[in-house]
């Protein structure tokens, strides 16, 4: 068994714990995650979450995700060497000006994200995360990577923090924010995020941007009409205060929100942003949508 | 990022019907490679290491959900494949136990203590106690020799799928057959006969004579049902239920040996027929004849003529 510093040579630090390095001819980005700081250190060893995270990249083999191709143990380190990806490739996609020149390419990139979400789906594996941050892309080539476990470059919070459900909320289902502090993710809710990314590929904007789950929400009621029994059965038992409700208010015209969509863009739209979480379109669904004709 | 490792497939509802669970796929990932069943066999040594930390793993596990013996038990023979057998000693037996035990309660996030797991290694001779540290450095030895892919796919991810093709509309009946399936599952495994065949074809095979001992008159459907499943291969289905049988019938053989009370049906009813038996004659041989052409007769019920040897067969 070969050392690390058997193994990988040529290191050149890119941030604090992340660094590229070379073997043989190819480039790789290592990322230190150091297990001494956990709490739980003294009696269990390398934390369950860490050991859960790690077996499902070892498992995926896609193109549009960042690929975990070592993992090496060094005392209370560990080492996670994940394929290379040079600067062509931005981090946080949207904020990427080409990206609001071409519109075929936000059909493309889109077209990736949900192709992406589907293959994880049917392996059962959940991104419950999934936003901007978290998205880079090769403008160039067209291709996207989504970075999973702290591996993307931008990525410079701490480990803890990216496994607790405090997050950024802007992406999060109706039915996450209604139960917030309940770990209830399932499969829509990624679909979920995926609209909302959708979304502000059009606006430019996020969007919705509240702070707190009650003005999220509110956004989304706003837009999107407040939900009966009638538009999400048992939606009054999953609520569990009425006040999460607000006062009713009535969809707005998805046309006119955004008036760049195509009747087939708007149909998607409308599915992936469906309040009902078993009434939303499913990722395998969504690839096969009209609107990718032609992607 | 996560996932239900106790029910990777969920709802078979949920999924769309032109959708291949792509766990059929990739479950071959998750097992020992072929060779390994045959290297054990070769080395009456390497068995009863084996035998011995499989052992050790079921008595720390106990009290948990049969997942979590079985996702160590694989985790054993997943190191052994890849590793060898390291040392004959016993102290490194405990170590390779408590630390598969170890990992498999991490990856379902089952809590538990420390301090029994130190008692139970314990009993019995006056062991080392194993420092934390020792176990986090065969922890990591695990994993390195597993490559961290820790989500094994297990026969029990498939019962859901399957018992969702029988038909069964009455949920208690579908959850005796389920714990009576896990229960063939789980016992099977210590047997390394069962390790050539994917976890797909062993809960198959487990479901199958479950259904044949719980549900006689249904059997044909749900034989029926499993045939006509396309990610199944029947020869194989029929091989790995045989071998089953054979397991089963060992441990039906044991308790009737021992003696014990049981409150399984089957085996109220069967211990009914050998009192009649034994009522017509007085001899032990005749007795035990009886009972071989009983078994015969439920084999051909399968279409096998195959004849079984007798054999005692006492449970550790």
């Amino acid at each position: 068994m070969l050392t690390l510093r058997e193994k990988y040579y040529d290191f050149d630090q890119i941030s604090s714990k992340v660094f590229k390095c070379r073997r043989d001819d190819q480039f790789f980005t290592m990322k230190i995650v150091s297990i001494l700081n956990e709490e739980n250190q003294a009696n269990n060893g390398v934390p369950y979450w860490i050991i859960r995270e790690i077996s499902i990249l070892k498992e995926l083999d896609h193109i549009n995700i960042v690929r975990l191709i070592d993992v090496m143990t060094d005392g209370p380190d560990l080492f996670l060497v994940f394929e290379y990806l040079d600067n062509e490739f931005q981090a946080d996609f949207l904020k990427n000006p080409k990206m609001f020149m071409y519109p075929q390419m936000k059909k493309e990139f889109l077209y990736q994200i949900l192709n992406t979400v589907a293959y994880l789906h049917a392996r059962k594996i959940l991104l419950r995360d999934l936003r901007p941050e978290n998205i880079l892309v090769n403008v160039r080539t067209q291709v996207l990577k989504i970075a999973l476990f702290g591996a993307a470059r931008t990525f410079e919070a701490p480990l803890e923090a990216y496994s607790s459900s405090v997050g950024c909320l802007s992406y999060r289902s109706p039915e996450v924010l209604f139960q917030f502090g309940c770990e209830k993710y399932s499969t829509p809710n990624d679909v979920w995020a995926v609209g909302c990314i959708f979304g502000e590929m059009l606006l430019h904007r996020p969007l919705f941007s509240g702070p707190s789950d009650v003005e999220l929400l509110d956004e989304i009621f706003t837009l999107l009409g407040t939900p009966t029994e009638e538009t999400w059965p048992g939606v009054t038992s999953i609520c569990g205060t009425c006040a999460l409700m607000g006062p009713p208010q009535q969809p707005k015209d998805l046309a006119k929100e955004f008036p760049m969509l195509n009747p087939d863009g708007l149909d998607l739209l409308s599915k992936m942003l469906c309040l009902c979480p078993n009434y939303r379109i499913s990722a395998e669904d969504a690839v096969k949508h009209p609107y990718f004709k032609g992607v | 990022m996560d996932f239900d490792l106790e029910n990777p497939l969920g709802n078979f509802h949920d999924l769309p019907c032109d959708a291949v669970p792509s766990l059929f796929l990739i479950e071959s990932d998750h097992i020992p490679p072929p060779n390994y069943c045959q290297s054990l066999k070769a080395s009456d040594f390497d068995i009863s290491v084996r035998r011995d930390v499989v052992s050790l793993i079921s008595q720390l596990s106990c009290t948990f959900d049969p997942v979590l013996p079985y996702l160590a038990i694989n985790y054993l023979d997943r190191f052994l494949a890849n590793q060898g057998i390291l040392q004959p000693k016993p102290w490194a037996n405990k170590l390779l136990a408590v630390s598969c035990f170890s990992l498999a309660a991490k990856m379902l996030k089952t809590e538990y203590s420390a301090t029994d797991v130190q008692v139970l290694m314990n009993h019995g001779d006056g062991g080392a106690i194993f420092e934390t540290q020792t176990i986090q450095r065969m922890e990591g030895i695990v994993l390195g020799a597993l490559q961290w892919r820790m989500r094994s796919i297990t026969p029990f991810s498939f019962i859901p799928f399957f018992v969702n093709l029988f038909r069964l509309k009455d949920p208690a009946l579908r959850q005796v057959l389920k714990d009576r399936a896990s229960e063939i599952i789980l016992k099977s495994q210590r047997e390394i006969k069962v390790l050539e065949f994917k976890p797909s074809t062993v809960a198959a095979s487990a479901l199958l004579y479950a259904s044949h001992e719980l549900f006689p008159f249904q059997y044909p459907c749900f034989l029926r049902a499993i045939s006509d499943c396309s990610y199944i291969n029947k020869e194989t289905v029929v091989q790995c239920y045989n071998v089953i049988q054979d397991i089963a019938r060992e441990e039906y053989e044991s308790v009737l040996n021992i003696n014990s009370t049981s409150d399984t049906p089957v085996n109220v009813l069967d211990e009914h027929f050998l009192s009649l038996e034994s009522e017509k004659t007085n001899g032990t041989n005749v007795v035990v004849t009886q009972e071989q052409d009983f078994k015969r007769r439920k084999t051909t019920d399968y279409g096998n003529n195959r004849r079984v040897p007798f054999s005692h067969f006492h449970q550790c």
